[in-house]
C-alpha cells in the first residue's frame, strides 16, 4: 500500500497546483466585512425597526449565528492545537508509539479525544494536522470520529444529562468507538487513500513537508491558511443548519418521533440539522427524553457528532464527495442499526 | 515496497485487485449495515407501543381515592382491546389521552406494597401489533404514631413512630407529660400539660428543635386531628377563663404546618365568627373542614378561609368520611346519609346486618366504602351460670355476604379505641390489660400500659404491635 506521505510528496513533485490561498484570504476578508457591515446596520438601526425583519429570517440568523458562536472557540482551539501538533510534533513521533497491528492503532488513535477534548468542530483542523504528521487517511477519519464522543467533556455532559438511565451514555461511547473503528477498518483498506482526500489538502500536505521549519512566520502562515479553510466553511454549514431548522417544522419531527423505528431516523435527521457540538447535544436531546425511545436519542447522540450540516461542509475542506458520502452512508446505516437495536432492546 | 518489484503491467492489475477489494468491503459493509437496520425496524414494528415515561404520586396514591397513573407511551393509541389489571387488586379505570394511558384507582392503594398494572391489548397508531403494557411502582410507606405515657414511671412522654413497612420505632416527640397529639406530613403535633394544667403546643419535625406553639389562651386542646394530605392540624380549644355563666366554647382552630412557625387560626362559621364545636372532620385532598356545631347543624369551612362557610344541614351525628374520598357520612336516628362534598349529591346510606350470636352487643361503626361496608365493635358477655360474667371485644368487618372477625382481644385485656388508617386497609385497635391503672391525666386519663395493634382489615393479619395508645387515626 502507498502511504499518504509518500503520495503527497509524489504529487509534489508532479506539479500540483499550488493552494488557491488569496482566494481563502479574501473570502475571510469578505466574512468579516459582512459581519461588519451587519453589526454598523444594527447599530444605526432605530429600535423600532426591529420588527422588519420576518419571524422565519430573524429565526434563521438567530440559529446560524448561535452554531457559529457555539463552534467558533472549538474551531480556533482545534486550529491552534492542529498547528502545535504540524511544528513542534516530531514526524515519527505518534508512528513510533502507536501499536503496529492496524486495528489496535485505529484503537488507540479512537482515544486521542481524550488527550485533545475539542469537540467535532475543532476535530477537523486537528485531524488535519494528524494527517499531515503521519496518520493514514483510515485513521485520520478514525480520529475525527472518534474523538468528539469518546472524550472527557463530552462523556461528563451526557451522564449528567442522563445519568445511566437507559445505558444511553454506555451506548454512546460503545457506539461511538465501534463505528469510527469500522469507518476506520473500511477505508484503511483503500488502495490508494491520498485520492479520498481533495486536491487542495493535498497541495497544503506537500508543502508542508516541503517546509520543516518550526518558525513563528510559518506558524502564522498555517494558522491563516487554516482559518481561510476553515472559516467559510464552519459559515457555510451553520447557514445551511440554520435554514434547515427554519424550514422544516419541529412539529412533524416530533410527530415522526411518536413511531419507534421513524423516531430514530427523526432524531438522526434532527440532529444533522441542528448541528450543534458533541459537548453539549446531551442537554438539548435531554428535552426530547420524553417523547422519544432511547434508541431515538442514542442515534441522535452517536450520529450527531460524527456528520452534520456543518462536519460535512468542514470535512469537504479535506476529503472529497465521494468520499463523504461513503462515510456518510457507513454512519448513518451504523447509527441507525444501533438506535433500532437498542429500541428493540429498551 | 514490493511495488518496486513488479512490473508496471502487474502493479497496475494489483492495485485494480486492491480496488475491486476496497469496492467490495465497502459495498458488504453498507449492505450488512443495510440489513441490520431492516431486519431491526421490522422486528420493531412488531412490538407494538412501548412505556417511555411513567408518574405516579406514590404518597398521594394511599391517601386518595381516585389517583392517577400516567403512562406516556412511544406513540398514541390507537385503542386499548384487553382489560386492566392491578395486582394487588384494586378496581381501576382506564383513559386514553394521546399517547398516554391514563389509569386511576378507584380507591386507595395499601401502603408500602409494590403493585402491578398490566393492560393488555394496547394498540398504538405507529404499528399494528398489540402489546401488553406493565408498569411496576411501589407506594409510601405509612406511619403508625402512638402515645407513650411514661410520666407515672417519672420519665418524659413520647411519641412513638413506626412504619408499616419498617416496625423499627423511633421517638419523635418528648414532653413531660402529653395529652394527646396528630401528625401531617413529617409536622407531630403534641398537645403538653403544663404544670397548671393548661396545655400548650409542640411541635417537632419543622427544623430539628421542638417548637412551642402558643394558644390564644389558657385553655385545653381537645379532639386534635391533621390532614392526611395537607400540611394542617386542627384542634378545638376550649378557653379556662370563660365566665361561670356561660359554658366554655369549644373552638376549632387550624394550624399550618408546613414551615415557618404559624399561630393558630380559627375556622369561622357561616356566619362569619367562631362556633362551639361539637364534632369535625378534615376532608382529604383540600384544605376544607367538615364541622358540626353543638346544635347540630353541619358545615363546610376552608381551614384557610378562602371561602365563606357552606351549610350542610342538621344532622345528628358525623360518622366521618369515607377513606380517601369526599363521601361524608351522616346519620339521624331515621337514615343514614351519604353526601358527596364535591358533587352535593346525596344519596341513601345502608349498612348490611351483621351475623351476631345473641350474647354479642354491637357497638361503635366504622364505615369503610360507599357499598356499606363497615367494621363493628362487638362485645361479647358470656356468663357461666355461677354468677361469674366474662366478656370479650370483638372487632368484625360486616359485609354484604359475610362477617368476619378480624380482632378479638381474649380474656386478659380490653379494648380502648378502633380507628382506620387513612387508606381504609388498616385498623388500629388499642388496649390495655384488665385491672390497669388509670394514668390520672387532668381531663384526658387512660390506662397505664396501653398497646395498639395493627390490623388488615381484609386478612385480619396483624401488620404491626407497638407500645401506646392515642393513635393519630383515631380522629
Amino acid at each position: 500500500m502507498t502511504s499518504p506521505t509518500t503520495t503527497t510528496r509524489r504529487r509534489a513533485r508532479t506539479g500540483a497546483r499550488p493552494p488557491r490561498r488569496p482566494l481563502g484570504t479574501i473570502g475571510l476578508a469578505i466574512g468579516l466585512a459582512a459581519v461588519a457591515l451587519f453589526a454598523g446596520i444594527r447599530i444605526l438601526t432605530p429600535e423600532d425597526r426591529g420588527d422588519a425583519l420576518s419571524d422565519a429570517v430573524q429565526d434563521f440568523v438567530t440559529l446560524s449565528a448561535s452554531v457559529v458562536i457555539e463552534s467558533l472557540p472549538f474551531v480556533f482551539l482545534g486550529i491552534v492545537l492542529s498547528i502545535a501538533v504540524q511544528l513542534w510534533l516530531p514526524p515519527d513521533f505518534l508512528m513510533r508509539r502507536l501499536p503496529a497491528n492496524g486495528f489496535l492503532r485505529r484503537a488507540v488513535i479512537s482515544l486521542l479525544g481524550i488527550l485533545l477534548p475539542v469537540c467535532e468542530c475543532g476535530n477537523v483542523p486537528l485531524a488535519r494536522g494528524l494527517l499531515q504528521r503521519g496518520l493514514t487517511v483510515g485513521e485520520s477519519m478514525t480520529f475525527l470520529l472518534a474523538a468528539p464522543i469518546l472524550n472527557p467533556v463530552t462523556i461528563i455532559t451526557t451522564y449528567q444529562a442522563f445519568g445511566w438511565q437507559d445505558g444511553i451514555l454506555v451506548w454512546r461511547i460503545v457506539g461511538g468507538f465501534v463505528i469510527a473503528n469500522l469507518v476506520g477498518w473500511v477505508f484503511s483498506r483503500h488502495p490508494d487513500p491520498t485520492s479520498l482526500l481533495t486536491p487542495a489538502f493535498q497541495a497544503a500536505c506537500a508543502r508542508e513537508h516541503a517546509d520543516a521549519s518550526a518558525t513563528p512566520r510559518r506558524g502564522a502562515r498555517m494558522f491563516v491558511e487554516e482559518t481561510s479553510a476553515m472559516l467559510p466553511a464552519l459559515f457555510v454549514g451553520s447557514a445551511i443548519a440554520g435554514f434547515i431548522q427554519v424550514a422544516v417544522s419541529r412539529d412533524i419531527l416530533i410527530t415522526l418521533g411518536q413511531n419507534p423505528v421513524l423516531s430514530v431516523f427523526a432524531l438522526m435527521l434532527l440532529a444533522f440539522v441542528v448541528a450543534l457540538c458533541s459537548n453539549v447535544d446531551a442537554f438539548f436531546v435531554l428535552a426530547f427524553g420524553s417523547t422519544f425511545m432511547p434508541g431515538a436519542i442514542v442515534a441522535f447522540l452517536v450520529f450527531g457528532p460524527m456528520v452534520d450540516v456543518k462536519m460535512l461542509a468542514l470535512m469537504r475542506t479535506t476529503f472529497t464527495t465521494r468520499t463523504l458520502v461513503q462515510l456518510t452512508a457507513i454512519v448513518a446505516l451504523a447509527s441507525a442499526a444501533l438506535g433500532l437495536a437498542v429500541n428493540l432492546a429498551a | 515496497m514490493s511495488t518496486d518489484l513488479r512490473s508496471p503491467r502487474d502493479a497496475d492489475r494489483a492495485r485494480r485487485a486492491d480496488g475491486r477489494r476496497f469496492r467490495r468491503g465497502l459495498a458488504a459493509t453498507i449492505g450488512v449495515l443495510a440489513g441490520a437496520s431492516v431486519i431491526l425496524g421490522a422486528a420493531s414494528l412488531t412490538q407494538g407501543p412501548k412505556v417511555t415515561d411513567a408518574a405516579i404520586d406514590v404518597e398521594r396514591a394511599t391517601r386518595l381515592a381516585g389517583s392517577r397513573l400516567v403512562l406516556d407511551l412511544n406513540q398514541p393509541v390507537d385503542r386499548v382491546d384487553g382489560d386492566v389489571e392491578v395486582t394487588p387488586g384494586a378496581s381501576s379505570e382506564l383513559e386514553i389521552d394521546g399517547n398516554r394511558l391514563i389509569v386511576s384507582f378507584d380507591e386507595p392503594l395499601p401502603y408500602h406494597e409494590t403493585v402491578t398494572v398490566t393492560i393488555d391489548g394496547v394498540v398504538g397508531t405507529a404499528q399494528p401489533a398489540a402489546a401488553t403494557i406493565e408498569y411496576r411502582f411501589t407506594t409510601a410507606d405509612e406511619p403508625v404514631h402512638t402515645l407513650v405515657r411514661r410520666s407515672p414511671d417519672g420519665r418524659p412522654d413520647v411519641v412513638r413512630r413506626a412504619h408499616v413497612g419498617d416496625p423499627t420505632p423511633e421517638d419523635v416527640l418528648e414532653a413531660p407529660r402529653l395529652r394527646s397529639f396528630a401528625h401531617a406530613g413529617d409536622a407531630v403535633v403534641g398537645v403538653a400539660i403544663e404544670d397548671d394544667d393548661s396545655n400548650t403546643l409542640r411541635v417537632a419535625g419543622i427544623g430539628d428543635a421542638t417548637q412551642t406553639v402558643a394558644l390564644p389562651e389558657p385553655g385545653t386542646v381537645n379532639s386534635i386531628a391533621g390532614s392526611t394530605t395537607q400540611p394542617l392540624v386542627g384542634f378545638t380549644f376550649n378557653a379556662t377563663a370563660a365566665g361561670a355563666e356561660q359554658a366554655p366554647q369549644s373552638v376549632l382552630y387550624t394550624l399550618d404546618v408546613s414551615g415557618a412557625t404559624a399561630e393558630p387560626v380559627p375556622v369561622l362559621g357561616p356566619d362569619g365568627t367562631p362556633v362551639s364545636v361539637n364534632d369535625w372532620v378534615f376532608v382529604p385532598g383540600t384544605t376544607s373542614v367538615v364541622v358540626q356545631d353543638v346544635d347540630g347543624a353541619v358545615f363546610l369551612a376552608d381551614a384557610l378561609g378562602l371561602s365563606p362557610a357552606q351549610p350542610l344541614g342538621t344532622h345528628a351525628e358525623l360518622r366521618g368520611i369515607l377513606p380517601g374520598t369526599t363521601d361524608l357520612v351522616l346519620a339521624d336516628p331515621d337514615r343514614g346519609t351519604i353526601l358527596d362534598l364535591a358533587t352535593g349529591e346525596t344519596r341513601e346510606n345502608l349498612l348490611p346486618s351483621a351475623e351476631l350470636p345473641d350474647e354479642a352487643y354491637p357497638g361503635r361503626v366504622v364505615q369503610l366504602d360507599d357499598d356499606g361496608t363497615h367494621l363493628l365493635e362487638v362485645l361479647i358477655v358470656s356468663g357461666d351460670g355461677a354468677g361469674s360474667v366474662a366478656t370479650e371485644a370483638l372487632l368484625a368487618r360486616v359485609g354484604e355476604a359475610e362477617t368476619v372477625v378480624l380482632h378479638a382481644t381474649g380474656g386478659d385485656s380490653r379494648r380502648l379505641a378502633t380507628c382506620l388508617s387513612p387508606n381504609g386497609r388498616l385498623v388500629a385497635v388499642e388496649t390495655a390489660p384488665i385491672g390497669a391503672e388509670s394514668d390520672g391525666y387532668p381531663g384526658a386519663p387512660s390506662l397505664l400500659g396501653r398497646l395498639t395493634t395493627v390490623v388488615d382489615v381484609e386478612t385480619g393479619e396483624v401488620v404491626l404491635t407497638q407500645n401506646g395508645g392515642s393513635s393519630d387515626w383515631c380522629h
